[in-house]
């Protein structure tokens, strides 16, 4: 059940990962993007027990059950469409292209 | 611990509303998640035009993820009050939330205005088809969820805080603390990649 406290820390977690993020882009961080990616889910966790106080309760396993099938079906297609979808960029290119990146990998007909 | 009016009925009718608005939750943020596995693909796709990184300023985007942020925390407070049964308190903090809100979505109309202004519409290029496809989804959710809101204070302010209005109330925070986990999202693919 929710609290005064479970909101206020996750407040303060919330404005410091949000803070954090900006500032390793803005300080120009050389894997600043893997930084901000794991930022975000870092606060996705800390929202989800703290505000909406996923899977607490008492029937909360069913909610948490829901919520865990789909995250796998977004991962799945997701991950999914970003890989298939740069493969056919790379493969599907027009000729000009192909024919410079053909040249800079020295592959050869 | 805060005693919850609720609990009396914990296991009646309005447990299994909230169990099935988390299911329909669940089900949008499958098609939140299309909206950016489809911007993720079209990012590149600018057809000459410009980029992400010449479009998007960051401090707007701090701005309004600092606003939402905000707002979801004070509609926390909302429902803590509401589960105290102090109505006065209540009304303050969804009054607050509603604020934020609404100028969450002005910020928002504002960056789009001024991008359509500029010549940089959802017709300009993929990239930016998905972009307003994508924050623009979320932007009607907000103004749903304001709207939500608005209708629940007028129900507060004349019917009190009765369990059925409790329940509703509980939903509708799920509602925006869900909203602002997907501007988390928006805030770090969107705004926060552009600029690596």
């Amino acid at each position: 059940m929710p609290t005064y406290k479970s909101y206020i820390i996750g407040f303060i977690l919330c404005l410091a990962l949000t803070l954090a993020a900006y500032f390793a882009v803005t300080n120009g961080f050389s894997n600043a993007g893997m930084i901000i990616v794991a930022l975000a889910i870092v606060q996705l966790v800390v929202q989800l027990i703290f505000f909406l106080h996923l899977g607490q309760g008492k029937d909360g396993h069913w909610n948490l059950t829901v919520f865990f099938s789909t995250v796998s079906v977004i991962v799945i297609f997701v991950i999914g469409s970003i890989w298939i979808m740069n493969h056919l960029n790379y493969n599907m290119m027009p000729t000009e292209v192909e024919h410079s990146l053909m040249h800079m990998e020295n592959i050869y007909k | 611990m805060i005693e919850n009016p609720l609990e009396q009925h914990h296991h009646g009718v309005n447990d299994k509303a909230i169990f099935g608005f988390w299911i329909y939750l669940m089900t949008d943020l499958i098609m939140f998640a299309a909206l950016f596995a489809s911007y993720a693909v079209l990012r590149d796709n600018t057809f000459g035009g410009p980029g992400a990184s010449e479009l998007f300023s960051l401090p707007g985007a701090l701005t309004e993820t600092l606003i939402l942020l905000t707002s979801s925390f004070t509609c926390g407070l909302a429902i803590l009050a509401a589960y105290k049964n102090n109505k006065t308190q209540t009304l303050i903090w969804f009054g607050i939330t509603f604020l934020l809100g609404t100028a969450f979505l002005v910020l928002e109309l504002k960056e789009f205005s001024h991008l359509i202004a500029e010549g940089n519409s959802f017709q300009r290029s993929a990239f930016l088809s998905s972009f307003f496809s994508l924050v623009g989804t979320h932007g009607l959710h907000i103004a749903v969820g304001l709207l939500w809101m608005l209708v629940s204070m007028v129900m507060v302010w004349f019917k009190g805080l009765t369990p059925f209005i409790v329940n509703k109330l509980t939903r509708l925070i799920l509602f925006w603390h869900f909203l602002d986990v997907v501007w988390i999202f928006i805030f770090t693919i969107v705004y926060l990649h552009a600029h690596i």
